[in-house]
């Protein structure tokens, strides 16, 4: 994945495709198939990665962006759906 | 005096008519539970007398404890997913005489008693299983992180002290009813309340919604499930007045996102291992444990911290595992947990495993074995493997290398180790970080650090 060299904040549909293109490397990375298209109600359980999948996609994202929402959040939060992961990442930005 | 057994328990605590358990199939009393007990397979175990029980079905598991304790002299509780190598070699070590199964995979397993018929409260008045005598022995296997589980031996006493029912509430099962904490919840929901018992083979969203649709206002589970379940969107139709986290490293982000799932529940994390039983409770929403629980000489179980370890005191003496010598308790009865754990002021906290063994979403990793991987690529001159966390999975596995020789593109080689591990070891060992280091810090001991 390529680096969005992106002055100050990500806009919501910026991270939608890194997101969308760092879990398709994920899967394929683990050889599993994606659910697609990637609305935003799909379950992220049910897109095709496990919450092995996602622990990676989520360390995967730290290293590509430089940060990571879920410690910059200060409210708990387990992502359900994708559309929600998109919204999460874009509101918990530096 | 007849010494104390599980069905007595349960109907000195409840009426023997009112719904007990709610199974898929239908609702399940005290009564019920012991009319179908009455049964030629679970005849034929009373007869031997040293029983080991592993069951797909987890309501022929709640029968057959019911029917067998008691009667028995010793229980052997099998998880339903051991291979047939490891349940012959603890049927050798626990010494039991025949196994009591419903699996076809171990239809040509002898001696072995199949149980296949329906499970249903009729009484049959062929079979007889006579009055409960004596006091069982129960026997559980430790969850091991590698070679055959250990066995540990318990009896209903000492699994029915810690419970103090204050409230009915429904309890969810999430744990396989072979475990200890399967166990637990199984007899905290006898005690007062009704235990709703999801099919063990159904994916974790099924089990979500059986256990919400069924009024389930209560689970008991490991933070790695717990992590799962909050992910399905079936857990938003939960509503809970108890949630409860064991067996593994409560940590904040997992015990806040809780309390705000679930406003109204009271979240308990509890402390208990099959080895030193359960032992505390805590439940003010924070991780660790008051350092004014340390200590404590009286009625419950002792805390201790020893060389940064965690020491329980359980209730009896030395205790070694079944079918060996091997001691897990000292003279005292204090029982090393393996835990390591800080005091920083008035509070003590889980620091992880003590032989740095990383837990990744419920599976167990040595990071010896990954850094003996990286050691036999060709450029790598030194690995340190370590626990990483994750949101989703409590820890992951994260990687320093040294390479032997500078390195030109620091993203290819980077690639090309994360793929030479990807071929070499299952996905959850592989490390999901790796960074090229130039030195790798070995502490005092000349060993290399595992700390974060």
């Amino acid at each position: 994945m390529t680096n969005v060299a992106v002055q100050g904040r990500y806009s919501e549909s910026q991270l939608r495709v890194l997101i969308a293109a760092a879990l398709l490397e994920v899967a394929l990375s683990c050889g599993a198939e994606v659910v697609e298209p990637l609305s935003d109600d799909l379950a992220l359980l049910e897109s095709g990665l496990d919450s092995l999948g996602f622990a990676i996609l989520v360390a995967r994202l730290e290293e590509d962006l430089g940060w990571d929402p879920f410690s910059l959040s200060d409210q708990p939060f387990y992502p359900v759906r994708f559309g929600e992961f998109v919204a999460f990442y874009e509101a918990n930005q530096p | 005096m007849k010494p104390i057994n599980l069905e007595a328990l349960i109907g000195g605590s409840r009426d023997p008519c009112e719904p007990a358990i709610l199974s898929p199939d239908c609702g399940w009393s005290l009564m019920d539970l012991i009319k179908a007990g009455s049964c030629a397979a679970l005849e034929l175990a009373v007869h031997v007398g040293v029983v080991a029980i592993c069951c797909r079905d987890p309501m022929r598991m709640v029968v057959a404890l019911v029917a067998l304790d008691g009667r028995v002299d010793r229980l052997i509780l099998l998880a339903n997913d051991l291979d047939r190598v490891t349940i012959e070699e603890l049927l050798e070590r626990s010494g039991a005489r025949i196994l009591v199964t419903d699996r076809e995979d171990l239809d040509d397993f002898a001696p072995a008693i199949r149980w296949r018929g329906e499970v249903e409260p009729v009484r049959s008045a062929r079979f007889a299983l006579g009055e409960p005598d004596r006091l069982t022995i129960w026997t559980f296997a430790t969850s091991g992180t590698t070679g055959a589980p250990k066995l540990v031996e318990h009896d209903i006493i000492s699994l029915s002290r810690p419970l103090r029912a204050e409230h009915a509430w429904r309890w969810g099962q999430m744990y396989e009813m072979a475990r200890f904490a399967g166990v637990q919840v199984f007899l905290q929901a006898m005690a007062k309340g009704v235990l709703i018992l999801p099919h063990s083979r159904w994916p974790l969203k099924d089990k979500v919604a059986f256990i919400a649709t069924n009024g389930g206002n209560a689970i008991s589970a490991t933070p790695t499930l717990w992590r799962k379940m909050l992910m399905t969107p079936e857990a938003a139709t939960l509503q809970l007045h108890q949630a409860t986290l064991g067996g593994e490293i409560a940590d904040a982000p997992v015990l806040a996102t809780i309390a705000a799932r679930y406003p109204s529940a009271r979240v308990t994390h509890v402390y208990a291992s099959t080895e030193a039983g359960a032992s505390f409770a805590v439940n003010d929403g924070l991780p660790g444990f008051p350092a004014a629980m340390l200590d404590i000489r009286g009625s419950g179980p002792c805390l201790r911290i020893r060389d940064g370890r965690l020491f329980i005191q359980s209730a009896r003496g030395r205790r070694t595992y079944v079918g060996t010598n091997i001691a897990f308790s000292d003279d005292e009865g204090f029982v090393d947990t393996g835990d390591l754990v800080e005091r920083v002021g008035e509070r003590c906290y889980f620091k992880g495993r003590a032989n740095g063994v990383i837990n990744v979403g419920g599976d167990k990793v040595y990071p010896q074995e990954v850094e003996a991987v990286l050691l036999a690529h060709p450029d790598v001159a030194l690995a340190r493997i370590f626990a990483a966390s994750s949101p989703i999975t409590g820890q992951m596995v994260s990687a320093e290398i040294m390479m032997r020789e500078e390195v030109g593109d620091r993203t290819v080689m980077t690639r090309k180790l994360h793929a030479y591990c990807a071929e070499r070891l299952p996905r959850w060992k592989c490390p999901v970080i790796i960074r090229l280091v130039r030195e790798i810090a070995a502490n005092s001991g000349e060993k290399m650090s595992r700390a974060k």
